[in-house]
């Protein structure tokens, strides 16, 4: 019995074990930065939490009557008038009236300016609630703030209210010779009613203090989303933006010049009139040598097929053309032939394209469908530091 | 009846016309969004949602036109670095780290993508020169009206504006805190006529020929007398400057910054002083812009706002937007009702477009806009040092806008954020787009 023979090296795995590893390593590619971006943000995200000082927030939620709009007193009280007085009563509640003798209720405030850093006051829009915010460093500071505040701002409120009915009688009953009896004691009796049932502010809602920094959660899922959100982008960018040429206005935008298209041999509709362009300078010139240029090296082919196709599509000079070095070389000897020659250069080098652009009537850069954007602009950048520009740009279509 | 079949005729005429020629858009878009706020007056109050649609048309048709191969995506799309920003200034906007994804968010991120949309749009237009000078021509003619209807406006004084022309006092009709009117012209407040006449000056001083320039300069002069709005002698001034650095007159710029800084600091802390509030206490301008320290600091409601914001829409623009509806109410003369001007410190009005990006989304948007503005200057150096002019003017509408959106909310709003978005790219895809249409031998480049 003969020893069986070793079989040759293969792949641990097998065919289906390399087909699931380069599906990995494509989707490792795709989700690197994804995952490695999400991972850096929700580090810096937590070491952000833990570089500010921590903080307790305590919140409580008041309606407001505007006391204009007592149905009882003034039946015929002007509503928009609400939205004003919602906005008046705002600005008291942040106000020295009642952050002064709220800071003077409270332990180690020193000044009613620090409380004014502290509280923020919202109204809600559409309704008659604010919201009072205190934050402080600890639990207890931050409630007992809140309830400072509130209790400054219900007192500063009834108190003006009161003031404003005492004003309001005071004035009518100086006024009284001349008001009449009878609206005197209206007055006076609207006055006294609003005074003493005067009671603008209630509170609805105190809420117990939250802790709101550090808050290493929250903030390292913000620095996770946050790099999501930057990796996406990034690849959203990459991705969205085109990265071969596809249409001659591609290569004439890119290229800025005029652009024509040459499919399986043949000018594409729409592109004669370049040809016709072509055709009329090269009848026009007495050196008549057009040169076409590859754009990059994806372009070589491209070069080499728009060349043919011109000396086809330009009949008169066909006969002259068939003499011509189709490769990159010395310029071909036209003085005194007149006859149009076609060249192709092997690449957009200067050091190629100038001895042959010195002579030619045109020069044509020539780019191969699908081909790199970025290579046609570095033969955009290449053709500035020639002697002289290219004159038209033809795409080859697949 | 008749009204809405003649709207349906002239719809569809312009729908025809921006498939066909899209390079006519820019007519459609100055006289649209410089009218609308007349138009909703005066016709009918949903004629707001026509900007919307004229911009979904602009998209589709740009859409079209990259597909039909007439304009080219690789060419014209913004480097990487200001793409890449707006990416995530948009990815910000819709993820809403600090928000609910409420009303709110959806109104500040529309009025954010919008403006978006338009500047791909102007970016995407085919033969973008021709568009360019369609819309020095529109401004020609456009302009001018403006300017004659804002001085007829103070002819006839503030009263007669709002109970006999129906105007809003506090929109439309608004007064200095000398008590001089600001005129309007046909836009719905005084600043947005004001911020246009400022893009008239980009143009007449960039693109537009000499008899267009006088024009629109006479015009600019005469808008501005009759809006009286100081951010808008910023940013002429601004534009003078942008003109020194064009001419090479890099040390005269410099000189001109320093003075001029100098001169508005003195100025703003002794001659100039204003209320930031009605009957409030007056002050000097430096030490409160004029209320606009208050308003700002509206934006910052503590730490976690550098972080994610606090929520897209929740304070400014958006949040006001949200509460008006997906129609929002035509400002105009209610006897019933009084008018509601925004004060500085109301969570509704933070005036200043970094200060609204940062409460939407936190200082990584504020970050993402910087990056935007830095990477589109470098974008346009280029052509703008081989002395393109569509390129100094996409330059002035950057130098313009950035400081517009220091003062006011302008970056994501209607109709100056659409306007100068559009635009900026309209004015970079014909400074991108240089290509001659036909191959011609120019002198000194044939050798006999």
């Amino acid at each position: 019995m003969t020893p069986a023979l070793p079989s040759p090296a293969r792949a641990p795995g097998g065919r289906h074990a390399r087909n699931h590893r380069q599906g990995l390593a494509r989707l490792w590619s795709l989700l690197w930065l994804p995952v490695v971006a999400a991972g850096l943000g929700g580090v810096l995200g937590v070491a952000l939490s833990f570089a500010g000082a921590p903080s307790w927030e305590a919140e409580a939620t008041v309606t407001f009557s505007p006391p204009s709009q007592d149905p009882l007193l003034f039946p015929a009280a002007n509503p928009a008038a609400a939205a004003r007085e919602l906005a008046d009563a705002t600005a008291l509640a942040v106000s020295e009236e009642v952050l002064a003798p709220a800071a003077a209720a409270l332990d180690g405030v020193e000044d009613w300016t620090v409380l004014r850093d502290t509280v923020t006051v919202t109204p809600v829009p559409g309704s008659s609630v604010i919201s009072v915010t205190a934050t402080a460093p600890d639990e207890e500071a931050a409630a007992a703030t809140v309830e400072a505040v509130v209790a400054a701002f219900a007192q500063a409120a009834r108190e003006g209210v009161v003031e404003a009915a005492r004003r309001a009688a005071a004035a009518v009953t100086a006024d009284g010779a001349t008001a009449g009896g009878e609206v005197v004691e209206d007055v006076l009796a609207r006055a006294e009613i609003l005074a003493l049932s005067a009671d603008p502010i209630r509170v609805l809602t105190t809420s117990p203090p939250e802790q709101t920094a550090p808050a290493p959660v929250r903030n390292g899922a913000t620095g996770v989303v946050l790099g999501i959100i930057l990796a996406a982008a990034y690849l959203a960018v990459r991705i969205a933006r085109p990265s071969r040429v596809t249409s001659g206005s591609d290569v004439g935008e890119l290229l800025q010049l005029p652009s024509g298209a040459i499919r399986a041999g043949q000018v594409v509709p729409g592109s004669e009139r370049l040809i016709e362009d072509l055709q009329h300078l090269s009848a026009g010139s007495p050196a008549r040598l057009l040169l076409v240029v590859p754009a990059g090296p994806a372009s070589v082919g491209a070069a080499q097929e728009v060349a043919a196709v011109l000396r086809d599509t330009i009949p008169a000079h066909r006969v002259a053309d068939e003499h011509v070095p189709q490769d990159a070389g010395g310029p071909a000897g036209t003085e005194g032939s007149g006859e149009t020659w076609v060249q192709a250069a092997g690449d957009p080098t200067g050091t190629i394209v100038a001895p042959l652009a010195r002579e030619a009537t045109a020069v044509i850069l020539a780019v191969q469908s699908g081909a790199p954007v970025r290579e046609v602009r570095t033969a955009e950048r290449l053709t500035r530091q020639w002697e002289r520009s290219p004159d038209a740009v033809i795409l080859m279509e697949d | 009846m008749l009204l809405a079949v003649a709207g349906l005729a002239v719809g569809a005429g312009v729908v025809w016309g921006l498939v066909a020629r899209p390079w006519l858009a820019p007519w459609a878009i100055i006289f649209l969004f410089g009218t609308t706020a007349e138009l909703r007056l005066r016709v009918s109050g949903t004629l707001g949602v026509a900007k919307d649609a004229l911009v979904l048309l602009l998209v589709v048709v740009a859409v079209v036109v990259v597909m039909q191969g007439r304009a080219s995506l690789p060419a014209r799309l913004p480097p990487l670095p200001a793409g890449l920003s707006l990416a995530v200034l948009v990815g910000l906007y819709l993820a809403d780290l600090g928000g609910d994804h409420g009303g709110g968010w959806i109104f500040g991120t529309r009025l954010l993508l919008e403006p978006l949309l338009l500047l791909f749009v102007a970016l995407m237009t085919p033969r973008s020169r021709a568009a360019l000078r369609h819309l020095v021509l529109a401004m020609c003619v456009f302009l001018p009206a403006q300017a004659v209807l804002a001085w007829i406006q103070q002819a006839v004084g503030a009263d007669a504006l709002v109970y006999t022309w129906g105007y809003a006092f506090g929109s439309q009709v608004r007064l200095t805190s000398g008590g001089g009117l600001r005129s309007p012209g046909s836009f719905e407040e005084s600043f947005s006529l004001a911020a246009f006449a400022v893009l008239g000056a980009c143009v007449a001083l960039t693109v537009a020929s000499r008899r267009q320039a006088i024009l629109l300069w006479v015009s600019v002069g005469a808008v501005l007398a009759a809006t009286q709005v100081r951010t808008a002698v910023l940013q002429l001034a601004v534009l003078a400057l942008l003109f020194l650095v064009r001419k090479g007159r890099i040390l005269a710029a410099s000189v001109g910054v320093v003075g001029a800084a100098a001169g508005a600091v003195l100025a703003a802390g002794v001659f100039l002083v204003s209320a930031t509030v009605p009957g409030g206490p007056v002050r000097p301008l430096l030490f409160t812009l004029n209320g606009r320290l208050d308003a700002w600091a509206v934006a910052y409601q503590g730490p976690s706002t550098l972080l994610r914001g606090n929520g897209v829409g929740a304070l400014g623009a958006g949040s006001t937007r949200a509460e008006a509806g997906l129609v929002s109410e035509v400002p105009q003369y209610d006897p019933t009702a009084e008018s509601t001007p925004l004060y500085a410190g109301d969570p509704s009005f933070i005036d200043s477009s970094w200060g609204q990006v940062l409460s939407d989304v936190g200082l990584p948007g504020v970050i993402a806009l910087l990056v935007f503005v830095v990477a589109y200057v470098r974008w346009m150096s280029g052509p703008a040092r081989r002395g393109d002019d569509a390129a100094w003017l996409a330059l002035a509408v950057l130098a313009v806008s950035v400081v517009d959106w220091i003062s006011r909310t302008t970056l994501g709003s209607y109709p100056t954020g659409f306007t100068t978005f559009y635009l900026l790219g309209l004015a970079t895809a014909a400074a991108l787009v240089r290509r001659p249409d036909r191959l011609t031998l120019r002198p000194g480049r044939m050798v006999a």
